[in-house]
């Protein structure tokens, strides 16, 4: 017994063996669960999900759950974008046994096999990681039904204006041969006007307008209270106490999304969708945001303003009391973004119009938060990334005011882009172009009939 | 010896009634075609033709989310058949021609090719036979996909796309495809 323990104090081989397996399982737990997990992250993730790059589960699941887990959570987010773009790729087309050999080429089941996170070596626009002419993999054929296709590179598929895998709402052939033909600026141009407000109050005609003696928090300073009675909130009768609950004053992000979106459930829902509040997703694990705080400016990838910090709520671009919509339209974006784009918008022909109160005059958030019809209802679209990938997706918006070639040439020339659209456009659409022999051959068959 | 053929008897008598008493592919495939078609005709002539061509109250069109109108009876069953691939119900079921409008609709297998050029040569006849696609074997059935309403010969001879200009009313103008995993 004397001699066991005599020996034990002698470390052999296995001991070290058993010490630093403990030592990398401690090191590596610690990080997992107390640090920043990088030793569990691959590579830098997309600029769609960099946002929630910490919140490991809601992509990975418990770790085990393999393909069908990861499926399930790309679609627990994106399904509903995906059946509103009216997909043009649907998972459903893909299970149909006729196209298994095209799977062996390219399995369209699986986001991920264009769609792979944490490879920032490979990854194109829209998170897209596999090489720019992977159209070729199904549609090599198509100059044959299409003879006006024939000696298109297959990189150049899904350029602004021709076509996207997912998204092809507006370049339909039909839509195109519509829209042929239009003037740059449109006769009534103008966004349309938000119903909100209207509805809001022909559907609560016994609601009155509060004023500022009306207050029901004592404390409210006349200035605050002054704003408050000639904002919109008043209008609606809605009180201090109506989002001062409990008489509280000091909120976090999360409880003003919380707050606000008791009221405004569409736009919370939208904004908890963009990028500026998708950390207040409620489909993010439970106490994520409060480990990681809600997003800030300096955390974005693009440039940011080095005064703007704090984190990103409703009321970053809405002050609460006033409401100022032509704030949050204009300043408020250009408190925070510095990038070519922004700092160029003051120089635009959408901006001068805009300042001057013009009908057809353009704020950032013209484009950028979309005014959308939804039934007899113009509502405003809260999350800023839904139009931005592919840029077609901004076409109804610029469709308002300009013709759909103007428009196209616009979104595809990405100079233009960059300065703000602060001239026209040159040139026609090549998409244009062959509408126009699309609809003579039209013409002629027509008459051959 | 006696005993041993006993075990034998019996042994082939509990096998014979362990295997369950299935429906036969080709009953499956007939009745679901059944289920397909009725719903078709019923859409192509009480829906789509009362109201665009007889009614002429609204019109099908191919774009009918913007242009605020009916689907296409093609559309309104690829619809239904993408429906029934995502629920992974143990069959599945395709629109397909030899005169596609939609390129990607026309046949794309052997036996599709083959089963096709079949419906329409020995008109009121299915054909069935059996594929592998993928690492999977199929039981296939092709039944002919009958012109029921002036609808269907009307868009199918005027659309710029279609291959085909003179259908008749009552003519086979493609085939549904049934697939069921063997």
């Amino acid at each position: 017994m004397k001699g066991y323990r005599f020996r034990s104090w002698h470390f052999r081989f296995w001991h070290w063996g058993v010490v630093v397996t403990l030592l990398i399982a401690v090191s590596a737990t610690y990080n997992l669960e107390l640090s920043d997990r990088a030793l569990f992250i691959s590579g830098e993730p997309s600029h769609g999900h960099h946002q929630i790059e910490m919140a490991c589960s809601s992509c990975h699941g418990d770790g085990f759950s393999g393909a069908d887990g990861m499926q399930r959570a790309c679609l627990g987010c994106h399904a509903e974008e995906l059946e509103m773009a009216d997909d043009s790729h649907p998972r459903a087309k893909f299970l149909d046994p006729r196209n298994a050999a095209l799977l062996g080429k390219l399995d369209a089941r699986q986001c991920v096999t264009c769609h792979v996170e944490h490879k920032p070596e490979i990854t194109r626009d829209m998170g897209v990681t596999l090489a720019g002419d992977f159209c070729f993999h199904c549609h090599s054929d198509i100059a044959e039904d299409r003879g006006s296709h024939s000696g298109f590179a297959f990189d150049s598929c899904a350029s602004a204006g021709c076509h996207n895998f997912h998204d092809n709402r507006n370049l339909y052939e039909d839509f195109l041969v519509a829209h042929a033909g239009q003037p740059q600026i449109l006769p009534d141009a103008q966004l349309p006007e938000r119903t909100a407000m209207q509805a809001w109050l022909r559907e609560h005609p016994q609601r009155k307008t509060l004023r500022a003696a009306d207050a029901d928090i004592a404390a409210a300073s006349a200035e605050i209270a002054a704003a408050w009675a000639g904002g919109p909130h008043a209008r609606v009768d809605v009180n201090c106490s109506g989002c001062h609950t409990g008489g509280q004053m000091q909120f976090s992000a999360a409880e003003i999304a919380a707050q606000c979106g008791n009221c405004h459930r569409e736009q919370r829902r939208a904004f908890t969708r963009g990028k500026h509040g998708m950390r207040l997703s409620p489909k993010l694990p439970a106490g994520f945001v409060e480990r990681v705080g809600a997003m800030s400016p300096q955390q974005a990838l693009l440039p940011m303003h080095e005064s703007a910090t704090g984190e990103l709520s409703c009321t970053s671009c809405h002050e609460p009391h006033e409401t100022d919509l032509q704030f949050a339209a204009v300043e408020a974006c250009l408190g925070c973004h510095s990038d070519g784009h922004s700092l160029a918008f003051r120089e635009s022909a959408h901006f001068r119009q805009w300042n001057a109160g013009a009908a057809d005059g353009v704020s950032c958030a013209g484009c950028h938060l979309p005014r959308e019809r939804r039934g007899g209802r113009v509502l405003v679209n809260h999350n800023q990334n839904h139009n931005l990938r592919p840029n077609e997706k901004m076409l109804p918006v610029c469709l308002n005011c300009h013709g759909a070639e103007f428009a196209l040439s616009a979104l595809a020339d990405e100079a233009l882009i960059a300065d703000n659209f602060n001239r026209a456009p040159t040139g026609s659409h090549e998409t244009f172009d062959l509408i126009r022999k699309r609809i003579a051959h039209i013409s002629d068959n027509k008459k051959s009939r | 010896m006696r005993i041993a053929a006993c075990i034998v008897a019996t042994a082939a008598l509990l096998a014979a009634c362990s295997q369950k008493q299935g429906i036969a592919p080709e009953r499956m495939a007939d009745a679901i075609f059944a289920v397909i078609e009725a719903d078709r005709a019923s859409y192509t002539n009480n829906v789509v033709n009362r109201l665009q061509n007889e009614e002429k109250v609204i019109t099908a069109d191919e774009h009918w989310k913007d242009a605020k109108a009916l689907p296409l009876p093609a559309q309104m069953m690829r619809m239904g058949a993408e429906r029934v691939a995502e629920k992974e119900a143990g069959f599945n079921y395709a629109l397909l021609s030899l005169w596609a409008i939609n390129k990607q609709n026309k046949p794309r297998t052997e036996l599709e090719k083959q089963g096709l050029q079949f419906v329409i040569d020995n008109p009121g006849e299915n054909f069935y036979g059996r594929e592998t696609l993928g690492d999977t074997e199929y039981f296939t059935a092709i039944y002919p996909d009958v012109a029921v309403s002036p609808a269907c010969v009307s868009c199918h001879n005027e659309h710029i796309d279609s291959p085909r200009t003179d259908f008749e009313l009552g003519e086979t103008m493609g085939g549904v495809v049934v697939r069921i995993p063997l």
